[in-house]
């Protein structure tokens, strides 16, 4: 049976696409699924820098895609998931290097191989992001719930509905629970408004994320806090299980103290 | 027939048709029909037309080329012989109510998506569906106003939401069954109406009527126009509409009321 093939986009850059491929991948593998990441940021890489596999490209997609270098070759196998493989882009190309079709074609072979496939796209609406979303049947958009991101979410929603990608799903990424208390931060429900698509998660901010993609270890691997809950929730929810959502809220003084005396919420 | 255009579109009861005239030269056909096409480019997109040879063409052969050329233009033409045309007018600029000014329907057009998603988002909007509200809208417009019968507009009916970076252009009037997000457009030269939450851009009444209307269920556009007015919403924070609210011109400025039908 092929495999799925996701892209996961967003439209506006920096919102935490190319994360969240590592951490749904990484998730996925430590299920026991095979996992195989696309790069498709082409000239911008930054899914190999996440993973922490920087130093073991030897061939990348573009070079797949015109023949140079065997599929088989390119992947490089992360040592610390079994089943979890990376297909990264190339840093010296420009995203016209590859077409639409071509990727169509390497996700259709990747499919075969692989129980998800999990496209990364590049932000835009161009090139990139029609190469990104050629090969894919599911989408998975990423937003901060911030005003420009939701716009920007919103384009992207329509352009995925209109290359028949129907039924996008939604992760709210960053949010900031003491933020939105304030009315400083749109909540999950400002953003659903305008989106109205189904919600995957929502991952809170979190300083341990920065870390991790520094040192190139995918947080769900390892880590203990909401963050890494969240990435591992969405992942359960991909393969259909129903996880409740996570309360984001803080443990507060007050609310300690009211746990402590008993009066509860 | 003012002049003796090679090609000329008429509206009528089924859409639009394109009619050929029986002694222009075929070149000239070919040229004036890429004029026209290439002009209404927006209009047009997703739409279908008939292609009326007239005495013309009984082999079809000038009707074939003309058909991939209309069909490079994004348009599908259709076959059926069951109206004729010439009930309505070519006329000119809308006017409310006026009885048997079928002019509205001059361009049955879906709405244009952004570049490479056009002809889907266009087939979203249904345009056969579109032919059809066209049409049952002309029975009503073909009469004269006569012993207190209402008499119809043309109207578009869009039954989805509009996302941001799509746009929505109509000559005629417009009423969406869903949200115009913000980023969206609707432009049309007669009413706007949303059942549900506007927050994109209007421009209602777009050829210079000043007596069109915006009604929303949440009337909360990013910016709001009626002919030629601009409005937009107070730099301070409103609070949310409480129901459904029309936006109007009075004293040459636009005015937001709330709505009571």
């Amino acid at each position: 049976m092929a495999g799925r093939v996701i892209v996961i986009t967003s439209g506006k850059g920096g919102v935490g696409k190319t994360t969240t491929t590592a951490n749904l991948g990484a998730g996925l593998a430590s299920l026991g699924r095979r996992v195989c990441l696309v790069d498709a940021d082409i000239g911008l890489r930054n899914l190999d820098v996440v993973m922490g596999l920087e130093n073991r490209i030897v061939y990348d997609l573009v070079e797949v895609v015109e023949g140079h270098a065997r599929l088989r070759n390119a992947l490089i196998k992360d040592k610390r998931l079994d089943g979890l493989y990376l297909l990264p882009a190339a840093q010296t190309r420009e995203k016209d290097a590859v077409t639409p079709e071509q990727m169509r074609a390497l996700c259709q072979q990747l499919a075969e191989e692989f129980d998800y496939v999990l496209i990364d796209s590049p932000a835009g609406i161009e090139h990139g992001f029609r190469n990104a979303i050629a090969g894919a049947q599911e989408a998975i958009i990423v937003t901060t719930p911030e005003v420009a991101a939701v716009r920007d979410a919103d384009r992207i929603t329509g352009l995925l509905e209109a290359h028949e990608i129907s039924n996008p799903r939604l992760i709210i990424n960053r949010l900031r629970p003491q933020m939105v208390r304030r009315g400083d931060m749109m909540d999950i429900e400002d953003v659903i408004e305008i989106l109205a698509i189904e919600l995957l998660g929502v991952v809170p901010d979190d300083e341990s994320i920065i870390v991790a993609t520094n040192r190139g270890e995918p947080l769900v691997m390892s880590g203990t806090s909401k963050a890494a809950q969240a990435y591992r929730n969405i992942v359960k929810r991909l393969e259909g299980e129903e996880v409740p959502f996570m309360s984001l809220e803080q443990d507060g003084f007050m609310s300690r103290l009211r746990k402590l005396m008993g009066i509860g919420r | 027939m003012q002049g003796k255009e090679a090609v000329v579109f008429r509206g009528y009861r089924g859409g639009v048709a394109v009619q050929v005239d029986r002694d222009a030269s075929f070149g000239d056909v070919v040229e004036a029909l890429r004029r026209k096409l290439a002009a209404a480019e927006n209009f047009f997109q997703g739409g279908s037309v008939r292609l009326e040879m007239g005495e013309r063409d009984p082999d079809q052969v000038e009707a074939r080329v003309l058909r991939e050329l209309v069909r490079a233009y994004g348009l599908t033409v259709v076959d059926d012989e069951e109206d004729t045309p010439g009930r309505g007018t070519n006329g000119r600029s809308l006017q409310k109510g006026a009885g048997a000014s079928a002019s509205g329907v001059r361009a049955a057009g879906g709405f244009s998506g952004s570049a490479g998603s056009g002809a889907a988002g266009a087939n979203a909007a249904g345009g056969s569906g579109l032919s059809a509200l066209v049409g049952g809208l002309y029975g009503a417009l073909g009469s004269e106003r006569s012993g207190g019968e209402p008499v119809g507009e043309p109207c578009l009916l869009v039954r989805r939401t509009l996302r941001s970076g799509q746009r929505l252009q109509f000559d005629g009037s417009v009423v969406i069954l869903g949200d115009v997000n913000p980023g969206a457009e609707v432009v049309c030269t007669g009413h706007v109406v949303v059942m549900g939450a506007l927050r994109g851009v209007v421009h209602a009444g777009a050829r210079g009527d000043m007596d069109a209307r915006v009604i929303a269920l949440r009337l909360q556009p990013t910016q709001l126009r009626i002919a030629h007015l601009i409005s937009r919403p107070p730099d301070e924070q409103m609070p949310s509409p409480s129901g459904p609210e029309v936006a109007l011109v009075q004293d040459e400025r636009i005015q937001i009321e709330a709505y009571v039908p």
